[in-house]
């Protein structure tokens, strides 16, 4: 699993620019996003360390002190925040595993610029149709964060959120959803006409040749 | 026999495109006519183009489909590197054609807010940089920009860029992008249609004094929200106020293409005069754009009011620190004071499904 974190990481590198948000000082943003499937819970976070509390951070990854940042002190960072994050689902716990994370350098952090991401995935058994409560929680430098949470509207229309609290610092989320029976996925739909049109196709080539036979 | 094969045939490629057509959107539209806004957009923006020399030209001219569409930013140069060419760095004439080409995209109130968000950061130049709280930044190595402090972030009319994206047309795709610190405008315009989204309005100072006026850029952003605010009901503020705070845009810079469960009290629990108010308030955006776009815009939000939501977090009285959220299909405003200071705000206005034109344009 650390290999693939690895890799994932030295990947992730590679990337786009991490376009940064507020010029932040002397807090350590923390913004979730959720998005939740029927198997799955997908948490999107983006930590972005102001200017003032970089080093800091910055420190907490760097072990060897040689102010850069190797795949594996990546690794442990983003594992290390991961660990930080809770997932209950109707009561009971699921671990999140880090799927993909990117770390900027020491530099970008100083100026207030640097974002980190990660995004990890937990894959609970596939809800039952009804009811269920989501609980999320980030301890994760709770001396030095603010934090952001919220959840994306689901793809699959057989979900509908129906109610979502946090704690006054949004270090907690709370979501109530319902799953609704039926084929759902927004894809089917899409697929539809192309389909019929196929059908279509096949229903007037099959006229055509016995009038021609 | 071999008619009718080749009938069928046809009708069945027939229904296949218009299978497809039907996912793909509205096609291109009609063009734009004389004197309309995309006309004079045209004009404008082909006339900043000629004045440029061929190193300016390849600086703010880019392929309509080029990763710069979403190369903005809230962020002062120094931090942020914005790749187009710099209003500091074109003689008078060439920086009086491309605010004229900003003029041109924009409503009269819309360049006025531009206007007075620039002039806010050549005060904040003058103060020695922007700073919220906490110490200033870490020393660092020179940084992109110049001058400033902190380690190369600077501040100022100058440093605001400005790109075509695509060749200005009455009839396909492109684009006019102007920005700098605090300052994010995206205008996609599509024959006679144009979308502002995304485009990020801040502040900072969010009050000066300019000639002998006091300017408030986003004063009306705050002073209309907590009119309405103030209009409401205790039972309509408990759906509205959030018991949570909110430090920050949730969807800034960086958050193309997602969509937050909405919060908040939806329009239908407000009374007329009170979705009034909110329209009135998601105007102060959608009115940045020219008055025939904005006028399109608000037609859609107001179609999609039984859908749309107000939600708020923080004080309630004018004077205090509050965000603020209105979010309906078509439109996703945010109002964010900076960490605790009222002189301090970042916004964002987009639409979920018309960011960057994506209705307009054929893919």
């Amino acid at each position: 699993m650390k290999a693939r974190a690895t890799l994932t990481a030295l990947l992730a590198y590679a990337i786009i620019p991490c376009t940064a948000d507020a010029h932040r000082l002397d807090e350590y943003l923390q913004a979730t996003r959720i998005s939740i499937e029927r198997d799955r819970v997908v948490a999107e976070i983006n930590l972005t360390p102001g200017a003032a509390v970089a080093d800091d951070v910055f420190a907490a990854i760097d072990g060897d002190r040689n102010e850069k940042i190797s795949p594996i002190e990546g690794a442990a960072y983003a594992d290390h925040v991961v660990r930080s994050l809770s997932l209950d689902i109707d009561g009971e716990l699921h671990s999140l595993a880090l799927d993909t994370y990117s770390i900027p350098s020491l530099a970008d952090m100083r100026r207030g610029e640097g974002v980190i991401r990660l995004r990890a995935t937990a894959r609970p058994p596939a809800a039952s149709s009804g009811r269920h409560r989501l609980s999320f929680a980030n301890t994760h430098r709770s001396d030095i964060s603010v934090y952001l949470i919220n959840a994306l509207i689901p793809t699959d229309d057989r979900i509908r959120i129906t109610g979502q609290s946090r704690d006054m610092l949004q270090h907690e989320f709370k979501m109530d959803y319902a799953v609704s029976e039926g084929e759902g996925d927004a894809g089917l739909a899409a697929a539809l006409p192309p389909l019929l049109g196929l059908m279509l196709a096949a229903g007037v080539y099959a006229v055509a040749r016995r009038a021609n036979a | 026999m071999k008619h009718f094969s080749v009938v069928a045939v046809l009708t069945v490629l027939a229904t296949l495109a218009a299978a497809v057509a039907a996912q793909r959107g509205p096609a291109a539209t009609a063009p734009a006519a004389a004197g309309s806004a995309t006309a004079k957009a045209v004009l404008a923006a082909n006339a900043f183009l000629a004045m440029l020399d061929a190193g300016e030209r390849a600086k703010a001219a880019f392929p309509f489909d080029s990763p710069q569409r979403t190369n903005w930013s809230n962020l002062p140069s120094g931090i942020y590197q914005r790749n187009s060419v710099r209003l500091g760095d074109l003689t008078p004439a060439k920086r009086d054609a491309a605010m004229a080409l900003v003029a041109a995209v924009l409503s009269a109130d819309g360049y006025r807010k531009v206007t007075d968000i620039m002039n806010g950061d050549e005060v904040l130049r003058g103060a020695g940089g922007g700073q919220t709280g906490g110490r200033a930044g870490g020393g660092g190595p020179g940084g992109r920009g110049g001058g400033g402090r902190g380690g190369g972030v600077a501040f100022g009319k100058d440093l605001y860029y400005i790109a075509v994206l695509g060749s200005p047309s009455t009839t396909t795709p492109w684009m006019v992008q102007f920005g700098g610190h605090h300052l994010a405008i995206n205008v996609t315009i599509v024959g006679r249609n144009n979308v502002i989204t995304p485009s990020l309005p801040a502040a900072q100072p969010a009050k000066y004094t300019l000639n002998g006026q006091t300017i408030r850029p986003l004063g009306k952003e705050n002073d209309k929200a907590f009119a309405l605010m103030g209009a409401l009901n205790a039972e309509q503020r408990k759906q509205a106020i959030l018991n949570y705070r909110v430090s920050d845009l949730v969807l800034g810079p960086g958050e193309d293409g997602k969509t937050i469960q909405p919060e908040g009290i939806v329009a239908t629990a407000l009374s007329e005069s009170q979705q009034n108010m909110l329209l009135d308030i998601a105007h102060e955006w959608v009115g940045i754009l020219n008055d025939e776009g904005a006028a399109a815009r608000m037609a859609e939000i107001r179609t999609n009011l039984p859908r749309t939501y107000f939600a708020w977090s923080g004080a309630t009285e004018n004077g205090g620190i509050a965000y603020y959220r209105i979010q309906g299909p078509t439109v996703l405003i945010e109002y964010a004071p900076q960490q605790g200071d009222l002189d301090h705000i970042h916004t964002i206005y987009r639409d979920p499904t018309n960011d960057y034109g994506a209705r307009l344009v054929t893919p």
